[in-house]
């Protein structure tokens, strides 16, 4: 237990050093904005108002004035300004290639990247999801990574099964000028995943779809008699000759990332493509400079 | 190697369909390449080219080509040098001679007529079966000689067996005789004739009456390996044995075994012919106690009745019973039957016997010791005894020559059957102060009687003597005369047996004769004139013996066949068909028949034209063949997989179109592995010996556990080399450095001590570690807990270590424990203390409570007295520590009790002996 914790902490801090390095790259030059933030935390006191809770009396800040009340009040819940949302499946969790890099590897470190991008902006960061919460502060991108569920999916019987598509946090007013960044193969969900964006973008969200592909996936190198298989299928694929469904395979694929492409015009959305044997980089700029054109606003 | 031909030609048609079977196999898919791949989503309903598999690869087909050509090859049965079927076509008569020389070389004449039947049954052609060795006459009426089909006298061929006798060819003959007048075409027939190799009487004329049956080839391998055991003549009585060989060509060498009737192996004698030499003596050299217990004598290692030789009653020593009057005084050298003893004992067995019992007792020589007047009814049954065959010696002296005297005072003078001669009354002595004769030395030998062949000794004299009437009696059974002419042993054969005397007692005080060699020569020479062995029956009476058991052809002892009957004592010269060598009679002293009677002679054949047996059977292919058409199959198994596994990152590295290349590939590779893989079995079965392990066998060490902590060790590993070089100093145990260890991952069975400091912060220990240490304990080793605490725990105070040793002791299988007792045998292994002394004192040692586990020997001992600080010194021999109370001579005491803990792990509770009690005692006192 302890050690698969451990590991699970350490591809981590791999995973967020990474982001951090790539962010650092990206960052510098077009975001611009420092801001001196009012600390570390986020609450502020206000008056009490008939109906507060007696329990929310910040007493030592009251017993300051002489005839005031004042509440603490956590400003937790206010709205994020960046929302990631990575493909849990297992898909995701391969690299035709062994010692290359996975696809759910590089798409935590994008999301990573960018989400640090903003968190140094002071931007609220945070993952979609049931329970998504804005997070800020020092440990937020630590906490972010955590909710991204990042490490988790390669121990076996972690893997969230739930989401299928990102669910929009609660309250359509929140996500106002919020940025949301979609990341999978789309290779399974799209109509479920286009759903969802559908609301986020309603509530007011722009977003970007990110489709990251292993190399193999974009070029189908196989020939021969081959079996196809995929965590999760029942049932494996076999052709006598795989290089004569290569062609049937590409102009598939090519239409899939055009049916993305199209969903992301219609909901005003950027739709981005990257492959894992790429370097990251010009896909993190690309992303910022989507996200960021509505960031600066 | 001759011209190959098929025993199924027609099976080689099959290869013509070999191609068609590359077609087929052509089709034959290789397993697909299996390969994860998440696009896979997106392909279902993909249209697939073409549904024909893609090609077998060639290595492939041609390895499947090959294995199918092997195994119709095979199936077809390809012969090297097939017997030519059908050059005769008249019946087969194979003549066999089932005898004892046969047996040795048995299997190759069973298998040559096995052979030439094998070909008669090919070529249909009826066989006769007929065998040599002589029937009785229910045998001969019974044997059936043919014809038989040839697969039936098969059968009959392989129940044969050779029998303990020689060949009876006229026996034979006569058979031949007849079916020659029984055979259809005469002069028709093949016959052959597969010899024993030996000269049989009546061969010639034997092959003469087989000639008129038709050409005769006769087989015979010579008389290689025929041995015959024969004894040796014995005139001296030693046990010796002949070995001997018709065929004296090459050099033999080879062992006597001697074994008792109970089956125990009593000697082996090893025996050796050089080329040229046909015999052999050789003595047995047993102890005389064991000479007659032997049973029989063998040729180790020849299957063949002659080289066993059966030792009955007459192969035995003499049994001598010697009467002595009861007046004998207590000293030795005053009594005559010491001097008797001495002088046979070496030669035959010797008892005392009383004078009523004799004729009981199984004993072929009576020595009468100057026995003089017996009871009318023990001197007739003496007398029969002798006539059935008996020695009977007596010696003369002082009591026989008051009997004869007696007699003579009675009027009836010595008609004594029992005395060679009549004797004269009283003794006669020379050189008395009042004789004028002197001592008389022994003139001559009777060139009629057994000394013959000695010569007298000339320092022998005789100087009393018990005289005989003279008269030609006399001088007829005189066998040894004094100088003056008067006898001093006479001897007459009564019957069977032999009644001597000596004239003179068996003691020196009336002649020097007792005590010179050729008494003992005279009375060998006597002892050997018996005719009679334990309970002999050899008096012509028709009293039969049941077999008990007989030997067959090979040579082994087995129950008697049934048809067998009973044999009288006079048969039991030769074997016969009706009496087969064996043993006869009672089973503790049976009468032997042996197979090589004592004039039979041992000669090589003389035929001329004897074709060995040893033609090489034909070369069969097929089995091999199909072997390596299985083994084919195999390495496609192999292949097959290996092309489905290796083929996917391959062709990730090279272009697609490179498939020749990758199939090129894959054989080499293939064929690589199939080259590694029998060394990589090689290098699993003999599992690795950890190399620490290995030096911790080869050299004792004392060991102890690695806590951890770096101060906590290098103070145990001092304080160990420090008690290690002690022990070097006082003891015999000269350990090596000591070592540290991991109970977890180290073997400890290569040490028998175990030091193992315990540290409140050292990390539990292991389940295996647990594991092992029970083990170490179970099966001999010894750990010593140190918690090292003992100044800041008084009066058993917790501290961490003791905790941490608590857990420890928890989860350790170990014994009832109880505080040091006085006088545990620590404190007495090697030196002599009090307690266990360490570097502090302050709470007891505990070791296992008494008990019989484990041998009474605490497998651990717990203590909290830093023992290793109290050991332990820098290179230049100062302590590391500093002591506790008591200064140097404490510290000497605690490598004491080091050197007893050690001692103690080594010779466990061999010090708690009580042997040792009273000199503790004394030493205790003194203190």
């Amino acid at each position: 237990m302890r050690r698969d914790a451990e590991r699970l902490a350490s591809a981590r801090d791999a995973v967020l050093l990474e982001a951090r390095r790539l962010a650092a790259n990206v960052a510098v030059g077009w975001h611009g904005r420092r801001r001196a933030g009012p600390g570390e935390t986020f609450w502020q006191h206000r008056a009490y108002a008939a109906g507060d809770p007696t329990s929310l009396i910040d007493w030592r800040q009251s017993a300051r004035a002489a005839d005031r009340l004042y509440v603490r009040q956590n400003e937790w819940e206010a709205a994020a300004t960046f929302w990631a949302w990575r493909d849990p499946s297992d898909r995701l969790d391969y690299a035709f290639d062994p010692r290359a890099t996975t696809k759910r590897r590089r798409a935590d470190v994008l999301c990573a990247a960018a989400a640090l991008i903003f968190a140094a902006a002071g931007e609220r960061i945070g993952v979609l999801g049931p329970d998504a919460r804005g997070l800020s502060g020092r440990a937020a991108p630590a906490r972010f990574l955590e909710a991204l569920g990042v490490g988790a999916g390669s121990t076996p019987g972690s893997t969230p099964k739930s989401a299928a598509a990102p669910v929009p946090p609660h309250g359509p007013g929140r996500l106002d000028g919020a940025g949301v960044l979609i990341v999978s193969d789309f290779f399974a969900g799209v109509g479920a995943i286009a759903d969802s964006a559908r609301d986020l973008a309603s509530s007011g969200a722009r977003g970007v779809f990110l489709q990251i592909n292993d190399p193999a996936e974009e070029d189908f190198p196989f020939a021969g008699r081959t079996q196809f298989h995929d965590a999760g299928r029942p049932r494996p694929l076999t052709f006598a000759d795989a290089e004569g469904v290569a062609a049937a395979y590409r102009r598939r694929f090519d239409a899939r990332r055009a049916r993305v492409a199209e969903i992301a015009a219609g909901l005003g959305w950027t739709a981005l493509t990257h492959r894992t044997d790429r370097p990251a980089a010009p896909t993190l700029a690309a992303l910022a400079a989507a996200l960021g054109e509505r960031a600066g606003r | 190697m001759g011209p190959i031909s098929f025993t199924a030609p027609l099976l080689l048609a099959a290869l013509a369909a070999l191609p068609a079977l590359w077609l087929l196999m052509r089709a034959t898919p290789p397993p697909p390449a299996r390969v994860r791949f998440p696009g896979v989503a997106i392909m279902d309903g993909l249209a697939d080219r073409k549904r024909s598999a893609a090609r077998t690869p060639w290595p492939l087909l041609v390895l499947r080509l090959l294995a199918a050509a092997l195994v119709i090859i095979g199936l077809a049965g390809p012969v090297a040098d097939a017997p030519d079927a059908g050059v005769l076509r008249g019946p087969l008569i194979v003549i066999l001679d089932d005898t004892w020389p046969a047996a040795p070389r048995w299997r190759d004449r069973r298998r040559a007529a096995e052979r030439a039947l094998a070909e008669a049954d090919a070529a249909g052609r009826p066989a006769y079966l007929l065998t040599t060795a002589p029937k009785t006459a229910a045998q001969a009426a019974t044997a059936a000689i043919g014809p038989f089909s040839a697969s039936d006298a098969r059968e009959r061929l392989a129940g044969l067996k050779p029998t303990p006798f020689r060949a009876d060819l006229t026996q034979a003959r006569a058979r031949v005789e007849a079916l020659a007048d029984d055979l259809a075409a005469p002069g028709a027939a093949d016959v052959r004739w597969y010899t024993d190799g030996l000269e049989n009487p009546g061969a010639r004329a034997f092959r003469q009456a087989l000639s008129a049956l038709g050409p005769v080839t006769v087989y015979g391998a010579g008389a290689v390996g025929v041995l015959a055991v024969r004894p040796a003549d014995r005139a001296d009585g030693a046990a010796t044995f002949a070995v001997e060989r018709p065929d004296a060509a090459g050099a033999w060498s080879g062992a006597r075994v001697a074994t008792a009737r109970d089956g125990r192996r009593l000697t082996r004698v090893p025996a050796a012919m050089r080329a040229g030499e046909d015999r052999v003596e050789v003595d047995l050299g047993l102890p005389l106690a064991l000479r007659n217990a032997v049973a029989t004598v063998r040729i180790d290692g020849a299957r063949s009745a002659g080289a066993v030789r059966l030792a009955d009653a007459r192969d035995r020593r003499p049994a001598v019973a010697v009467v002595t009057t009861a007046r004998e005084g207590d000293d030795a050298l005053l009594s005559g039957a010491h001097y008797i003893r001495k002088a046979l004992s070496p030669h035959a067995a010797i008892r005392d016997a009383s004078i009523d019992a004799v004729d009981r007792d199984n004993a072929s020589v009576v020595i009468l010791n100057d026995v003089g007047r017996m009871r009318t009814d023990d001197a007739v049954r003496l007398t029969d005894w002798v006539e059935a065959g008996g020695v009977l010696v007596r010696f003369a002296g002082p009591t026989l020559a008051k009997a004869v005297q007696d007699g003579a005072d009675r009027g009836a003078p010595g008609e004594d059957p029992l005395l060679p001669a009549p004797l004269r009354g009283g003794g006669r002595a020379f050189g008395g102060a009042l004789s004028w004769e002197t001592p008389q030395a022994i003139a001559a030998f009777s060139p009629d009687g057994p000394f013959a062949d000695l010569s007298p000794p000339p320092d022998v004299r005789v100087r009393r003597q018990v005289l005989a009437q003279p008269g030609g009696e006399t001088s007829a059974a005189t066998w040894a005369s004094l100088k003056d002419g008067t006898p001093i042993v006479t001897g007459v054969r009564r019957g069977d047996g032999v009644v001597a005397l000596f004239h003179a007692p068996a003691t020196p005080q009336w002649s020097d004769l007792p005590l010179d060699g050729v008494f003992v020569d005279m009375l060998r020479r006597l002892t050997a004139l018996s005719a009679l062995g334990p309970r002999v029956a050899e008096d012509g009476s028709d009293a039969a013996f049941a077999p008990l058991r007989t030997l067959d052809g090979f040579g082994v002892l087995g129950a008697p066949p049934s048809d067998v009957a009973s044999i009288t004592a006079g048969q039991a010269q030769n074997a016969a068909p009706e009496r087969p060598p064996g043993f006869y009679g009672a089973a503790d002293a049976p009468i032997a028949v042996n197979t090589v009677g004592a004039d039979e002679t041992l000669a090589p054949s003389t035929f001329s034209d004897l074709r060995p047996y040893g033609e090489a059977p034909p070369t069969q292919f097929g089995p091999p063949l199909l072997v390596a058409a299985l083994m084919l199959l195999a390495f496609d198994v192999l292949a097959t997989l290996l092309y489905g596994r290796v083929r996917p990152r391959r062709r990730k590295a090279r272009a697609p179109a490179a498939a020749p290349a990758f199939d090129k590939a894959a054989a080499i590779a293939f064929a690589v592995l199939c080259c590694a893989a029998p060394a990589e079995v090689r290098a699993q079965i003999n599992a690795p010996i950890d190399e620490k392990a290995a030096d911790a066998a080869l050299m004792t060490r004392l060991a102890f556990v690695r806590s951890g902590d770096p101060q906590v060790d290098r103070l145990a590993e001092a304080g160990l080399a420090a008690l290690s070089k002690t022990l070097y100093d006082r003891t015999s145990l000269e350990p090596a450095a000591p070592i540290g260890v991991d109970p977890a991952t180290d073997d400890l069975s290569v040490y028998p001590f175990l030091y193992w400091p315990v540290t409140a912060n050292a990390p539990a220990p292991a389940p295996e570690a647990i594991a092992a240490l029970e083990d170490f304990m179970r099966f001999g080793g010894l750990v010593l807990f140190d918690t090292r605490d003992d100044e800041r725990a008084p009066g058993g105070a917790v501290t961490p270590e003791r905790t941490r040793l608590r857990e420890i002791l928890t989860q350790l299988d170990t014994p009832p424990l109880t505080p040091l007792p006085d006088g545990h045998v620590l404190t007495r292994s090697f030196y002599l203390i009090d307690d266990l002394f360490g570097r502090m004192r302050a709470n007891p040692v505990w070791v296992q409570a008494a008990g019989d586990a484990n041998d009474a020997v605490t497998p651990l001992i717990i203590g909290g007295r830093d023992w290793a600080g109290a050991w332990a010194r820098d290179a230049s021999g100062r302590p590391l520590v500093a002591p506790g109370r008591g200064g140097p001579r404490a510290r000497e005491m605690s490598l004491r009790a080091g050197v007893n803990i050690v001692m103690v792990a080594f010779t466990g509770n061999y010090k708690s002996d009580q042997v040792h009690t009273p000199i503790l005692l004394e030493r205790l006192g003194r203190r």
